[in-house]
């Protein structure tokens, strides 16, 4: 989920941005700090995928993931492990949550059936059921009941914790880039291979993949997303 | 039937086989790289070509077949004749040699995997000498020539015996009389190697080196499963274009770059191990 981090968290809390101030001297900041915390990282990292089975075989014992990939870490060892909020940097705490929607298509054969599975979707008891299987978190209003799994219990004080604190600054999930999103994800992580692993220049990186990037947001005409502000068209990157 | 045209209705089913699983898809695939909604197009290997990785995934096929095919050549050479000359217990002996060849290419990288990650038996063994004071990570993108020797060493054990079976076969079929004729006039052992038996074997060398290398080129699970993205290789790039990034056209340019390097090395070795009529046994 690297791409992620940098998306919705890194960018965000030292640019305020994730596409507008990709190449910006606040990003090359940004950078910086994260290739001198890299030392303190296991190198076999890069291989990491679902970080609750590194936590579980104390491969590392500090780890950032979505809550669905720790759950086993908390369900199987509640007291041993933790869950913290994301750090903040200078332009608030950066954190990525998901919103929602849900449509129907106006050709959908059953339109009756198909607003019932929605109203059934959205019912507490099903988001409830959701969360209790798979961590993912309710997407409407409900009151979490005493005897959720521990992972659910951990990971949601953190998150509560994250998006109620003074300096909150969610971002939102890419969108609007159709099948370019891989690419869009690829622009991060070949940012990031490029600066911290192979220790190239990072006014030069960021350069020529601001090139790739604005390419990419050219073609799909893809609006920024907050934090970036919105934008009239293809979101810029300056 | 008519005797002339019954080779020709053999061939058939065979022809129409390749035609349509090989050259139509083959065809398409070259569609692929070279067009775009406006038509033809270079652009497509131009993306590939400035792409950061793709130079270090290039070098990298390169290097590895450089260093696993030589190593499997002077390999499968020795087992073959060490298999020729046994008296007894041969076909369990090329039978043993043979296992790596039925397992997955993943499937040996996991085992592989297995030995130098850092939970693994390599770690667990040198702790247990004590030559490591604790586990360590070999297989890190900060020294991946390790990744490197470790890919290496993966190929080598699992496809070293591809070779053998043909070359066993291929020693079958010259006569002794030539190395008995050449011990009589006096010949050593190593004459008798390079002079008699490594140009009689030509034939098959070539068929067993063509098969090898374009294997090589096409090296993907083993270095997934011990490299990751530390280690980037031609196939691994092709299908990072084709499903991590959904661009079928970049992905159709790196094939068809594997396939030229392919069709390069196949004519190289037809070529230099070629046998002269007059020379065919």
């Amino acid at each position: 989920m690297k791409h992620r981090f940098f998306q919705g968290y890194l960018y965000p809390s030292y640019t305020n941005s994730v596409v507008t101030k990709f190449n910006s001297p606040e990003a090359v900041v940004a950078w910086e700090k994260f290739r001198e915390l890299w030392q303190y990282t296991n190198p076999g990292s890069t291989n990491f995928s679902f970080m609750q089975e590194q936590l579980l075989s104390e491969d590392v014992w500090v780890a950032f993931d979505h809550t669905a990939r720790l759950a086993e870490a908390f369900n199987q060892r509640p007291d041993d492990f933790i869950a913290f909020p994301a750090p903040s940097g200078p332009t608030g705490r950066g954190f990525m949550p998901v919103i929602a929607g849900i449509a129907i298509p106006r050709t959908a054969p059953d339109m009756d059936g198909s607003k019932e599975l929605i109203a059934y979707m959205m019912k507490p008891e099903t988001q409830l059921a959701t969360l209790r299987a798979t961590s993912f978190f309710p997407v409407v209003d409900v009151d979490l009941p005493d005897d959720m799994p521990p992972a659910v219990q951990i990971s949601g004080a953190a998150i509560a914790k994250m998006s109620g604190s003074a300096d909150a600054n969610p971002g939102l999930l890419p969108s609007g880039l159709g099948d370019e999103g891989g690419k869009f994800n690829q622009v991060y992580v070949d940012t990031f291979e490029r600066i911290v692993l192979a220790g190239h220049d990072i006014e030069a990186v960021l350069e020529d993949q601001a090139g790739t990037l604005r390419r990419i947001m050219e073609e799909t005409g893809a609006p920024c997303w907050a934090p970036d502000l919105p934008s009239e068209g293809a979101c810029p990157v300056d | 039937m008519d005797n002339r045209t019954l080779p020709y209705l053999l061939l058939l089913p065979a022809t129409l086989f390749l035609c349509v699983f090989f050259l139509y898809p083959f065809a398409l695939v070259a569609w692929q790289a070279f067009t775009n909604e406006a038509g033809f197009t270079l652009e497509h290997f131009r993306t590939m070509a400035d792409h950061w990785k793709f130079p270090i995934a290039f070098w990298n096929t390169m290097l590895l077949a450089l260093a696993v095919v030589p190593v499997q050549v002077v390999l499968s050479i020795t087992m073959a004749m060490m298999v020729t000359r046994m008296q007894r217990g041969r076909d369990i002996m090329l039978y043993i040699w043979t296992i790596p060849l039925g397992i997955s290419d993943l499937a040996a990288g996991i085992i592989w995997l297995a030995i130098f990650e850092q939970t693994g038996f390599l770690n667990s063994m040198l702790y247990g000498l004590g030559v490591i004071e604790q586990p360590t990570n070999f297989l890190s993108y900060q020294n991946t020539w390790v990744i490197f020797i470790a890919i290496a060493l993966a190929e080598i054990w699992r496809a070293t015996a591809i070779m053998l079976v043909i070359l066993v076969a291929g020693l079958g079929l010259i006569p002794k009389e030539y190395d008995e004729a050449a011990e009589v006039f006096g010949a050593s052992r190593w004459q008798r190697l390079w002079k008699v038996t490594l140009p009689l074997l030509r034939p098959s060398l070539q068929t067993a080196l063509i098969l090898r290398v374009i294997l090589a080129f096409e090296v993907f699970a083993v270095v997934a499963a011990l490299g990751g993205t530390s280690l980037p290789v031609l196939m691994g790039e092709t299908y990072n274009y084709q499903f991590e990034l959904q661009d079928g056209h970049v992905a159709a340019a790196l094939a068809l770059v594997i396939l030229a390097i392919s069709i390069a090395f196949t004519l190289f070795f037809l070529r230099v191990l070629r046998v002269p009529k007059g020379a065919q046994i």
